[in-house]
């Protein structure tokens, strides 16, 4: 690809790069705008006055999260929520392509199994009776309340299976000649060939777990049990709202006294941190296409 | 073995299954709670007599955002809970800690598995009758009747003339009080802040005759000349701020609304109220309220209303506020405390002042606060109800005036909390507490020895801070100055204005809703909402307004309207 | 002897099959048990839409009022606008995502600094992170007719225009900031699927003489179509939803025409009074159009492209 000196592929290379560039900028203006907003003074950012340099600069909102107990404790349950999800769901993901990879020849359950799953994506009974069984279950107030529920990932599943089913037979078959049972085929064959998709829906597995609050605000009822993205959205009340909720005018200044959207501002920048952390590390499996390239005859 | 044990996995799965549905069947089935008799409540020789043995509530308990907790302190356990332990021998468990729509949300659900905490407060009235007529929660009227402190009982009966039907008529069902209402009495009008230190720099003179009222001339003149002549030095001022729902139904007319002017034309958007001939109207559907939009055009044409208004957020308003690019926000009298303090933080020369707006009769119309949908209510069964009416004793009697911090010695550091630290999170104020909280303020802080003397602990310390601001201004916090602005000029304006008898008082002819409300009220709402910030924005002409009414009537409006006049009837 | 032998190779052909055909459902029982308890059961709950439920009475206590809801629904004088608006926002994102998140993998993939690389993939990923209610108040800075695009236009001599107030502008508005939300995240895959292309498939193409668009056309995007199809038909079946978060936290009454959606109307419904049979529904019409369209596709794309999704 270096070879080609042409006018129009050094042209196209500009353009490429250009607009890359520009699309990186793009998507990075609001981030930086909120980070310039979580080092402003709380006037200047309710003035709309911070674009992306701070405004009355003040480290005020760190130190008051730094200072919050319970932002803390949340992070950490968070943390543990996504470690368990993470691992049940690779789990469950990795067992159930697998099979559903299969044609119907081979794995005769398999259209009802699909169809079963494809119905379960689809359809839900709402919150109540998901809450009930929750319940029923005792796992109120506890972590796997958020962890179990959302064990089955299927759109994750059938992006796998998708990926399972363009690994060459050959190297299965090569495999069983060998003797090798179906598990030990998906672990010496698939999951060496699918690194890829798989950290593809690790991540997305990571995002959706840490980012999840709607869990949190059914089926934890203690403050000191929250995830941290129920935390923070329980504390980012808008004002406006309960302005025309009618609230009392203890409330409304109650509620002003920790609006203040620097402190908002850095409750994001420090809870998107850890997903920032994450990217870059699973990047590599996916940039690189090594693995399968070596793999594929 | 890995085929038995996937059997053995079946048979576990099936077993599961069978159970789920079993506990399925159970949820659906009655309260065991009904055949617990109630009771039996009579005389009471010491209605605050401390429990023998501990006595353990479960609540619900609605949090509010910003706790404020000391460290190591939680919901459940905090100076409150101490308190309560200490002298009525109740240990609080919370069932579940929300807010806001997360709390209601808690209580569906609670509802719905039929496992009620002990002690809750319920955010609607649809959910109150939900309760009482699946059984769920117990009569109060014996309870209430026997325990309540006679203060509490003041407090209630202070609603007799204020309500129809007085305070306890929403939660009443078949002659038993099923809940406690939250009250709050009425507060004044819906005021304008504007920013006196512009004025005064522009010399424009404002309230000249000092009845602390504008008339619409004058605050249009006022606007007009804070657009032409932009005092805050921004380039880009607007006139009056409005957010995209300009009318307000709340009590208290909302902030950055332009419920202030409307009422000035005796126009009641958003509120229902009788007509000339004692029939139940809309307030949108008005004429008054059809002048009232057609003058609004007529302002937005000209630039005294916000170019923008119809997609300024409420936030939108606020930033143009502190920003300087406004100097003028609609809003009520406490506004200082969380908005205009922002202002003061930003441009520490900013001095406000408010007023209200009158009509041409030099009258400030406004309609008498509507009974909050906020109700404690007690699950049925529940051994100690008595103790719920105790807890009230403590916190909304007790707690209050002089003997405050005989009862809890560390009441000032307990202030330093959020109320909804407090086992039970409801307003018990009389219906004119805020007139004599003017009063007791303003007399402690002119003299130190009747600080003692007032009700409300908070408001002694608003005492100190105003009589500190005025010691010297110059050298106050923003928080004393903002204290000072809403309780001197905010509250003091709705004082005034009742002892000058400028007011006109309206009564909502309904609050709540009706049968078919349900069902249609969201298109007739989303009419509504369309039809009066285009009219404001002259996207639709005035002449639109008689349209609207039409469809409104014709989609519903009539049929509702004629609801509540049954209703009212009955 | 040769007969016998065949015979016996048969069996145990089969008897491979039969095992490993219980070891697959081994595999799926574990999720499948997950499912039954967390999808299935709960699905109890679709009831709700055909009965008038309460939160007192129950599941199992409230009364049935069969199609009522769904009468109801389509008797709301507003709600072809509705859908239509839906239909319209939904589609316009699907669509413009997807071929912007195509043509950024496929441009990020030419990218030879690595660095860069790396740097913009991980930036085009964070909106996604970012939730409405903080990228609205910034969509209303940058389109407010005293904001940069406005102030940018008034440059460039073109009129000035309120986005956010103007029913022809609302929709393309929701639809480009969505897009500039989710591109990057929604890349992640199409990504995936080209680091799947056999390297040998370039090589060859290269040593035939192929041009960057030829090898993009021939090879980077047939090794991609698998992706782009799954990816496509996966959403479809959210053709209903138009994202009410991005909506509710950009809409106002100057533009309920263009932007009111199914979700924002429910949702007011709701504020009156819980409406949780209105609002299953609701959800169980989009369920069952979603689940309609999505098979329908999975067909279609069976047939055309004999590509099957699931």
């Amino acid at each position: 690809m270096i070879q080609s000196k042409s006018i129009s592929a050094r042209v196209g290379k500009v353009v490429v790069y250009t607009l890359i560039i520009l699309m990186g900028l793009i998507c990075l203006l609001p981030l930086l705008n909120i980070l310039a907003m979580s080092f402003s003074g709380s006037a200047a950012v309710t003035a709309n006055q911070v674009g992306l340099v701070p405004v009355d600069f003040t480290l005020a909102p760190y130190q008051k999260l730094l200072g919050d107990e319970q932002f803390w404790r949340s992070f950490m349950i968070s943390v543990v929520r996504v470690i368990l999800q993470l691992a049940l769901n690779m789990v469950l993901i990795v067992l159930m392509a697998y099979p559903l990879s299969k044609s119907k020849r081979e794995f005769r359950a398999r259209g009802v199994y699909m169809k079963l799953m494809i119905f379960a994506m689809l359809f839900n009974g709402g919150m109540i009776p998901t809450y009930l069984v929750v319940k029923r279950l005792g796992l109120l107030n506890t972590v796997w309340s958020l962890v179990l529920p959302g064990a089955v990932p299927i759109f994750n599943v059938i992006l796998v299976m998708n990926f399972f089913a363009g690994v060459p037979k050959s190297l299965e078959e090569a495999a069983i000649i060998d003797g090798a049972n179906p598990l030990q085929v998906l672990m010496r064959v698939y999951l060496p060939c699918s690194v890829p998709v798989l950290a593809t829906v690790a991540l997305f597995s990571i995002v959706g777990s840490w980012n999840d609050f709607f869990s949190g605000l059914i089926y934890i009822t203690k403050v000191q049990n929250l995830p941290l993205m129920t935390y923070i959205q329980s504390l980012n009340v808008n004002i406006a709202d309960l302005v025309k909720g009618g609230a009392s005018a203890d409330t409304l200044a109650s509620v002003a006294a920790i609006s203040n959207k620097n402190l908002n501002a850095a409750k994001i920048i420090v809870s998107t941190i850890p997903l920032l952390a994450i990217y870059p590390f699973l990047q590599k499996y996916f940039i690189s296409g090594i693995v399968v390239g070596a793999v594929k005859e | 073995m890995s085929k038995l044990n996937g059997y053995g996995k079946r048979i576990t799965a099936l077993a599961l299954v069978a159970a789920m549905t079993v506990s399925f069947t159970a949820c659906g089935g009655k309260n065991d709670a009904e055949n617990a008799s109630q009771p039996a409540v009579s005389k009471v020789s010491d209605p605050m007599a401390k429990y023998d043995q501990p006595v353990t509530m479960n609540v619900g308990r609605q949090i509010g955002t910003n706790a404020r907790l000391p460290k190591g302190d939680t919901f459940e356990n905090n100076a409150y809970t101490r308190t309560l332990k200490d002298k009525l021998n109740i240990v609080i468990k919370d069932a579940f800690e929300a807010n806001g729509e997360d709390y209601d949300r808690q209580v569906s659900l609670a509802m719905t598995g039929n496992s009620l905490p002990d002690m809750l407060v319920v955010d609607s009235r649809n959910d109150l009758k939900e309760m009482v007529e699946n059984d769920q929660i117990a009569d109060l009227t014996d309870v209430y009747n026997s325990y309540a402190s006679d203060k509490i009982k003041e407090i209630y009966d202070s609603y007799k003339d204020v309500f129809s039907g007085g305070a306890f008529d929403k939660c009443t069902f078949d002659g038993k009080i099923m809940g406690l209402p939250d009250v709050t009495g009425d507060s004044g009008s819906n005021i304008v802040w504007v920013r006196q230190d512009w004025a005064d720099k522009l010399g424009i003179k404002l309230d000249e005759d000092g009845d602390g009222c504008l008339k619409l001339d004058e605050l249009k003149s006022l606007a007009k000349q804070f657009v032409e002549k932009d005092p805050g030095g921004t380039g880009k001022p607007v006139g009056i701020p409005v957010q995209p729902y300009p009318t307000n139904g709340d009590n208290d007319g909302g902030s950055f609304t332009l419920t202030g002017i409307a009422n000035a034309f005796n126009a009641f958007p958003k509120r229902w109220q009788k007509d000339a001939n004692g029939k139940v109207v809309y307030g949108t559907t008005t004429n008054e309220t059809k002048e009232f939009l057609t003058t609004m055009a007529g302002w937005f044409k000209e630039g005294i209303i916000d170019p923008q208004a119809g997609t300024r957020t409420w936030d939108d308003c606020q930033g143009l506020l502190v920003n300087g690019q406004t100097g003028i926000a609609f809003g009520m009298w406490h506004m200082p405390d969380w908005c205009l303090n922002q202002v003061k933080e930003k441009d520490p020369k900013a001095e406000f002042h408010c007023y209200a707006i009158a009509d041409k009769n030099n009258k400030v119309n406004f309609m008498h606060v509507a009974p909050h949908e906020k109700y404690v209510v007690v699950r049925k069964g529940y051994e100690h109800p008595e103790a719920v009416i105790k807890i009230l004793n403590l916190f909304y009697d007790q707690l209050k005036g002089k003997n405050a911090s005989t009862v809890m010695p560390n009441i000032d550091e307990a202030l330093k909390m959020d109320d909804s630290t407090r086992p039970i999170n409801i307003e018990l104020l009389d219906a004119d507490f805020y007139l004599r909280s003017y009063e007791q303020i303003m007399a402690g802080a002119k003299d130190k020895s009747k600080i003692d003397d007032i009700d409300v602990t908070a408001d002694k310390l608003y005492a100190k801070e105003i009589a500190n601001y005025n010691k010297d201004p110059k050298a106050a916090t923003t928080q004393e100055w903002s204290h000072y602005n809403s309780r001197v000029f905010g509250l003091g304006l709705y004082h005034s204005l009742t002892q000058k008898n400028m007011f006109n008082w309206q009564i909502p002819a309904f609050t709540g809703t009706t049968d078919s409300m349900e069902s249609m009220w969201t298109n007739l709402d989303k009419l509504e909402n369309e039809a009066t910030i285009k009219i404001i924005t002259g996207a639709e002409q005035p002449s639109y307004f008689d349209t609207f009414v039409k469809d409104w009537k014709a989609q519903g409006g009539d049929q509702i309207t004629s609801e509540i006049e049954k209703q009212a009837e009955k | 002897m040769k007969f016998l032998h065949k015979h016996s190779q048969e069996t145990t052909v089969s008897g491979r099959m039969q095992s490993q055909e219980s070891m697959f459902n081994l595999m799926m029982l574990p999720g499948m048990l997950f499912l039954l308890i967390f999808s299935y059961i709960p699905m109890v709950g679709i009831v709700m839409a055909f009965q008038d439920f309460s939160a007192g009475k129950g599941i199992f206590g409230s009364p049935f009022v069969g199609l009522k809801h769904f009468k109801y629904m389509f008797s709301l004088p507003d709600i072809w606008k509705i859908i239509r608006n839906t239909l319209t926002i939904a589609i316009g994102k699907m669509l413009i995502t997807t071929l912007m998140a195509v043509i950024f993998a496929i441009l990020l993939n030419e990218i030879r600094v690595r660095f860069l690389k790396r740097t913009v993939q991980t930036v085009v990923y964070l909106p996604h992170f970012l939730s409405w209610v903080i990228l609205a108040s910034i969509v209303v800075n940058l389109f407010s007719l005293d904001g940069s695009v406005n102030q940018a236009l008034g440059k460039l001599g073109f009129e000035q225009c309120n986005f956010l107030g103007n029913n022809t502008t609302f929709q393309p508005l929701l639809i480009l900031t969505d897009v500039w939300k989710e591109f990057g995240y929604a890349s992640i895959v199409y990504l995936a699927a080209i680091t799947s292309i056999d390297p040998g498939l370039y090589e060859a193409a290269s040593i035939d003489g192929a041009s960057w668009w030829q090898r993009t056309w021939h090879v980077t995007l047939p090794g991609m179509l698998t992706v782009i199809l799954l990816m496509s038909v996966m959403n479809i079946a959210n053709v209903l939803n138009a994202g009410f978060d991005q909506v509710y936290n950009l809409y106002n009454p100057m533009v309920y025409e263009t932007g009111d959606i199914i979700d924002t109307y429910v949702y007011r419904m709701g504020l009156l009074n819980h409406q949780y049979s209105f609002s299953t529904a609701v959800g169980l019409f989009k369920s069952v159009v979603g689940m309609v369209l999505m098979i329908g596709v999975n067909e279609a794309s069976k047939k055309f492209t004999d590509a099957r999704i699931f």
